[in-house]
């Protein structure tokens, strides 16, 4: 345990890039919990779609629609997009850091605009998939997990463009800033979840 | 002692009866939130018990009384009820409101998620309970829900209707509450403590908490996910995921499922052991033996608990078998470490028995025997013979059930005092550990040797093979004499709450931080604490000086020398909330 | 006896003794009521291999049982307050204690494990490869058991099959006995149909969990029950129609069981085993019996309403008593039929609209019909279309442009006269007893207009 008070303590550089230097609050910490949580339940999704996939009397939606074809250019775009938003969002926890709240709000405006975007295409992506829910256990897995990612991502939205209201009000400082650190985490997480699993799993899983 | 406030006068006197209902409606003190989990998971408990009492009346001879679909929904509901409603809610109410008092916190790291919890849970159980209501009445398809039966995809002759997707929303419900609670416990324990109270100073109550919470936090969500499958498959997905007929695997639930309900069973009986360590500890006078050893014990048990579930599913045909025998077979290791322990820590002790030791040293006595039952279950040919049979049923009661049941009874009467500043009747006590006693071994006991003899689980009607019809009788007859003990309970509770005997703030000479404050403590919890240098700083406080010169007694930290740093109190961080 | 004197004069001697006595006089009663209660006498190899580490564990498990128990009393009558200020030990820990009593009970459990790991590969086993087999085909459904028998071939067909590929085509003198996913025994080798087109059998090793079945077909001896009937005023006991699988004494079987429906579990408790039936898969339960007799046998895995009414029994009888009993049932196969089906439904048809309905029934699966309607019709995604009352015409329309999910089949992919054939083969096929009617739209058109 940290004796947080003494200015002198040198903090892990991973641990300094993600939380910063200061102490960690309890807020922190829950966030931290609440991802691990998270990551647990993808885990379980993710598990569940790698089980059917393997062990399955067939995959491919059985309408004969055919997959949601992953090597398309506006998937991988959106992807890119949406996990490059770490970088805005990394960068206004940055800002906020060292007081700077102004460079916080634009990073944040950012994230909004790029996130946004990202759930609209997962709208079209929806309803131009040639399948529904029923049709087996691609199209089933398709839904649930894109679906579940995405009300993560609207969720972190929500929480980002709340906090963005307060900073409009003035809220955060340099040391007042427990918030945007745990929307920086989460959203990363997010990202992650994206990029590492679900989008190369459902897109080219075949 | 002088530290030591003396009790207080009932704090409602003359309050409006509204501002006191609006006051625990909008609370956000722990331990208000404790005690509305005590009352409520009790409630739900006795609606178990009512359950078991129908399923015991029919199955009590030969031929039915009520019809299969009926009994069907009850033991459905028996089992729901006690684990999601009973067994995880109640050892919420004691880490509630014992944890944060026993590391000298002021409150949870987040009191008002506490809130929410409490009332996410209440709204699951509600759910849970409202679809006896629902055309099709409730789920039917056991605790453990095994598709494709829960779906109407597929072969299924019977589809269940709305209840199951009450059943499964509700559970979904009941495992947010758990997260978010486990959350506040893991932070709570990690940053709230009071200053030095390092790690290797926690109570093991508060231990048990810990790890009980890590195996909430990293077990449930993989429970929400099969439960989130299992709704999208009977509403939309058409058993994509779990019915053959549409591509669906059945095994994928059990084994998500598993995951899970595996370390549940610990996450029900931790806190129970937790509970039953502090009490020896006070009772006997003496350090709880092999501290340490009991913390990692806890530990591997958390994570062996993670790697077991297919023992649940060997005769599934679809796991590899093993691998998990092995596993299982190892739990017993850290099991038998603990029980050791409490027996060393009464060896030599200066015991006395109130009824709280009663039930703890009860406690031994049943989870000795589900323990070595659970060895007969990881050894796989033998479970291949004793699986879904009544072998089962009574190994996990002497374990999860009732042993866990007698841990929680032990704290009631433990912590009763500093809850309400009153004695429960020792008297009414012991006539309800006995008649609990003996009527929980008639069943269970029974119940293995039905399971012998091959009676299998979940039937409403048995055939009239030699001994069943007098084996089932005597489980019904030990299932009233069980049922008449905690109506005595019952009336001990109310009893005690009118005309118990008041207690002061540490009735029981106890040796951790909430028996340092008032019975009941006030909001703020405490006053001032005293020094911290060991896991047992007001036994320290009471006969550290005259143990000066007993070379086994270490005043830092249980004979190890001191362990990690100091805690800090929370207004020692320099990055504020926000 | 001096030793027990002499123990008998200590105070914690004399406890001792007592307890003892104590659990030894409850030991000697259970011992007694277990005589009567105990895990049941084998019948089998496998459970009489099972039995043996049962008792090997109880040996253990009562001795650890003994040993704490008595530690737990000894401690509670031993070591009481005597003044309200006694002070105990404050012995905290014991290092030498705490590794004894961490690395006793892990040598007890690892030897355990490994005695429970050669059990195990014992009773797997299954059959030596050059031993005889009898295959049986079980399927549970709610709530009755279907029996079927793999037909056996001959040795000479044996060379036919190449050992590579899993999947393998085999011509047979007699195929007219062959349905899709029933068990040929083809010398040792037994293999599960897959198609069949004409004279030629596409068959796959029947390995355990891997066979896409879905249904199997009954031929040679379905004996299924609907649950409710076996229950003679209300007592659970072996009626007249309780399904019964007739197996020979000291050869191996291989119990191949599978699901129609739900989860349902093999469990006759003689056997001391047990195996699930999971729907999607085929699994393997190896027994050799040891006994001739009749013994009851229950599903062991709820699979609601009347799960406790899935009862059976297994006949064990003599080799030649089976062989006997097998011939007979054999001959007795109902054939499968062939020639005019339309006369006898109450159905609306074009004249002379038959079909060969041997064809049909090969079309059937090789079209893929049964995987939403089911081997038998009776329905699965799709609705039962067994004995359907649809007219003919009516159904080549639904093949052409269909209504719902199905897919679409366009005439060079099945003509009309095949269609015809499959439709004729579809009046022959009973419909199982607890067909599930999935409403369907096209049922209502054809309802609603007539
Ligand atoms: C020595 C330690 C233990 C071992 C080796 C062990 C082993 C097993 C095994 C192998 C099974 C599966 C049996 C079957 O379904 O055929 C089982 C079932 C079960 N065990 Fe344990 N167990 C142990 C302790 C516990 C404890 C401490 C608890 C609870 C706190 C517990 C609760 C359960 C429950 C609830 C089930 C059955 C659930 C169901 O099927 O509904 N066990 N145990
Ligand atoms: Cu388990
Ligand atoms: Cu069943």
């Amino acid at each position: 345990m940290a004796v947080g008070t003494l200015p002198q303590r040198r903090v892990h550089p991973i641990r300094s890039f993600l939380v910063g230097e200061e102490p960690m609050t309890t807020g922190l910490w829950g966030i931290i919990f609440f991802i691990f949580s998270e990551i647990m339940f993808f885990a379980g999704l993710i598990a569940a779609m790698l089980a059917l996939h393997s062990d399955t009397l067939f995959w491919e939606p059985t309408n004969g629609a055919g997959r949601v074809e992953g090597d398309h250019l506006l998937p991988i775009l959106f992807t890119i997009l949406l996990v490059s938003t770490s970088i805005p969002m990394q960068f206004a926890a940055f800002a906020i850091r060292k007081g700077n709240r102004r460079a916080m709000l634009i990073n944040m405006a950012i994230v909004l605009v790029v996130g946004t975007a990202f759930i609209i295409n997962q709208y079209f992506e929806w309803t131009h998939a040639g399948f529904g829910i029923s049709d087996g256990p691609y199209a089933a897995t398709f839904y649930t997990l894109t679906g579940f990612h995405g009300a993560h991502v609207i969720g972190g939205l929500l929480f980002i463009f709340a906090q963005w209201l307060r900073g409009l009000l003035g809220h955060f400082d340099a040391r007042r800033n427990t918030a945007i650190e745990a929307a920086t985490l989460y959203w990363h997480f997010v990202g992650f979840v994206w990029l590492l699993v679900i989008f190369p799993l459902v897109f080219f899983l075949s | 002692m002088a530290t030591l406030a003396g009790a207080q006068t009932t704090p409602y006197a003359g309050a409006n009866a509204w501002r006191v209902i609006l006051e625990w409606l909008t609370t956000v003190d722990h331990k208000k939130i404790g005690i509305m989990y005590l009352w409520t998971a009790g409630a739900f408990g006795l609606v178990g018990m009512a359950f078991s009492l129908v399923m015991r009346t029919e199955l009590a001879q030969t031929g039915t009384i009520i019809s299969a679909e009926t009994y069907n929904s009850i033991f459905t509901m028996h089992g729901s009820v006690m684990i999601f409603l009973f067994l995880l809610p109640i050892g919420a109410a004691f880490m509630n409101y014992s944890m944060p008092l026993q590391i000298g916190a002021l409150d949870m790291a987040f009191p008002r998620i506490n809130a929410l919890s409490f009332w996410i849970f209440l709204f699951g159980g509600v759910l849970l309970t409202l679809s006896f209501a629902v055309e099709g009445g409730t789920a039917s398809a056991g605790w453990t829900a095994y598709p494709p039966i829960t779906l109407d995809s597929g072969n299924n002759a019977e589809p269940p209707g709305a209840g199951m997707d009450m059943w499964l929303v509700g559970v979904i419900l009941l495992g947010q509450a758990s997260i978010f609670g486990s959350i506040n416990f893991l932070v709570t324990i990690f940053k709230m403590r009071a200053p030095g109270m390092t790690m290797w100073r926690l109570p093991l109550f508060t231990w048990t908490t810990l790890v009980t919470g890590l195996l909430i936090l990293l077990s449930t969500p993989v429970l929400a996910a099969a439960l989130v499958l299992g709704f999208i498959d009977r509403n939309g997905a058409m058993g994509a995921f779990f019915d053959p007929s549409n591509g669906g695997q059945p095994l994928l639930w059990q084994n998500l499922f598993w995951f899970y309900s595996h370390p549940a069973v610990y996450i029900m009986i931790l806190p129970a052991m937790g509970i039953v360590s502090d009490v020896f500890g006070v009772f006997t006078r003496r350090p709880v033996f092999g501290y340490r050893s009991m913390v990692l014990a806890l530990v591997a048990i958390g994570l062996l608990g993670f790697i077991v579930w297919a023992h649940h599913m060997f005769t599934t045909g679809g796991v590899f078998l093993p691998f998990f025998m092995g596993a299982t077979f190892l739990i017993a290791v850290p099991t038998g470490v603990k029980m050791f322990n409490w027996i060393a820590t009464m060896w030599r002790g200066s015991n006395i028995f109130p009824t709280a030791m009663l039930f703890s040293v009860g406690f031994l006595m049943l989870f000795l025997i589900g323990g070595i039952t659970g060895v007969f279950h990881a050894a796989v040919p033998v479970d291949f013979a004793l699986h879904d049979t009544y072998f089962v049923v009574g190994h996990f009661h002497y374990t999860m059930s009732i042993a866990a049941t007698f841990g929680f009874l032990a704290g009631c009467y433990y912590w009763f005092p500093k809850m309400f500043g009153k004695f429960m009747n020792e008297g009414l006590g012991k006539l309800h550990f006995w008649l609990l006693f003996i009527g929980v071994n008639l069943v269970f006991f029974t119940q293995l040797l039905l399971g012998l003899d091959g009676m299998p689980r979940r039937i409403n009607d048995y055939a009239d093979n030699p001994g069943w019809e007098l084996m089932n009788m005597l489980i019904t007859i030990g299932a009233f004499v069980s049922a008449a003990g905690m109506m005595v309970f019952l009336y001990n509770v109310f009893y005690s709450l009118k005309w118990g005997e008041r207690a002061g703030a540490d009735p029981w000479e106890g040796t951790t931080l909430e028996w340092a404050t008032t019975s009941p403590p006030p909001a703020h919890n405490f006053d001032s604490l005293p020094e911290i240098r060991s896991e047992r700083p007001l036994f320290d406080l009471r006969f550290g000086e005259r143990l000066q010169d007993d070379p086994h007694y270490h005043v830092n930290g249980n004979g190890h020398g001191n362990g990690g740093g100091g805690a800090r109190t929370p207004s020692a961080t320099a990055r504020e909330e926000g | 006896m001096t030793a027990l004197q002499r123990l008998w004069r200590t105070r914690i001697g004399r406890l001792t003794l007592v307890i003892g006595a104590v659990a030894a006089a409850l030991f000697a009663l259970s011992g007694l009521v277990s005589a009567q209660v105990a895990l049941p006498e084998a019948v089998s190899e496998q459970g009489d291999d099972i039995r043996a580490l049962f008792f090997v564990i109880l040996a253990v498990g009562v001795i650890v049982f003994l040993i704490v128990e008595a530690m737990i009393i000894w401690v509670v009558f031993r070591y009481k307050r005597k003044s309200d200020d006694e002070l105990p030990t404050q012995i905290g820990h014991n290092t030498t204690a705490e590794i004894l009593w961490t690395g006793i009970p892990l040598v007890i459990v690892v030897v355990l494990f490994f005695a429970s790991f050669f059990v195990l590969q014992d009773v797997q086993a299954g059959a030596d490869s050059d031993e005889d087999v009898t295959v049986v085909d079980v399927q549970g459904r709610q709530w009755a058991w279907a029996f079927n028998y793999a037909v056996p071939l001959g040795t000479s067909l044996a060379e036919s099959i190449s050992n590579d590929p899993a999947q393998t085509e085999i011509m047979l003198e007699d195929p007219s006995l062959v349905v899709p996913f029933m068990t040929l025994k083809l010398g040792v080798e037994h293999m599960r149909v897959v198609a069949r087109t004409g004279d030629v059998v596409t068959v796959e090793r029947a390995v355990n969990g891997t066979v896409p079945i879905r249904h199997s077909a009954g031929t040679l001896v379905l004996r299924s029950f609907n649950g409710t009937e076996t229950v003679a005023e209300g007592r659970l006991q072996a009626a007249d129609n309780t399904p019964i699988v007739t197996v020979p004494v000291g050869q191996m079987i291989r119990f191949n069981i599978a699901s129609a429906d739900v989860l349902h579990a093999f469990y006759t408790p003689q056997f001391l085993t047990k195996l699930d039936a999971v729907p999607g898969r085929v699994q393997t339960l190896w027994v050799r019996i040891t006994e001739a007799g009749v013994f009851q046998s229950q599903c062991a895995e709820f699979c609601g309403r009347d799960h406790a009414r899935m009862i059976f029994s297994v006949e064990a009888m003599a080799q030649d008593d089976y062989d006997a009993w097998f011939e007979n049932k054999a001959g007795s196969a109902p054939e499968p039929v062939e020639g005019d089906f339309g006369g006898e439904q109450e159905v609306e048809q074009e004249e002379g609209a038959v079909g060969n309905p041997i064809n049909g029934q090969n079309l059937f699966f090789a079209m893929g019909c049964n995987v939403c309607h089911g081997d038998q019709g009776e329905g699965l995604v799709g609705p039962t279309i067994a004995m359907t009352v649809v007219p003919l015409d009516r159904v080549i329309q639904q093949y052409r442009e269909p209504l719902e999910a199905m897919t679409a089949f366009p005439p060079d992919q099945i003509s009309d006269e095949e269609i015809a054939d499959v439709y004729a083969w579809l009046q022959t096929v009973e419909r199982p007893p607890v067909a599930q009617e999935i409403p369907s739209k096209l049922a209502e058109l054809i309802a609603a207009g007539g």
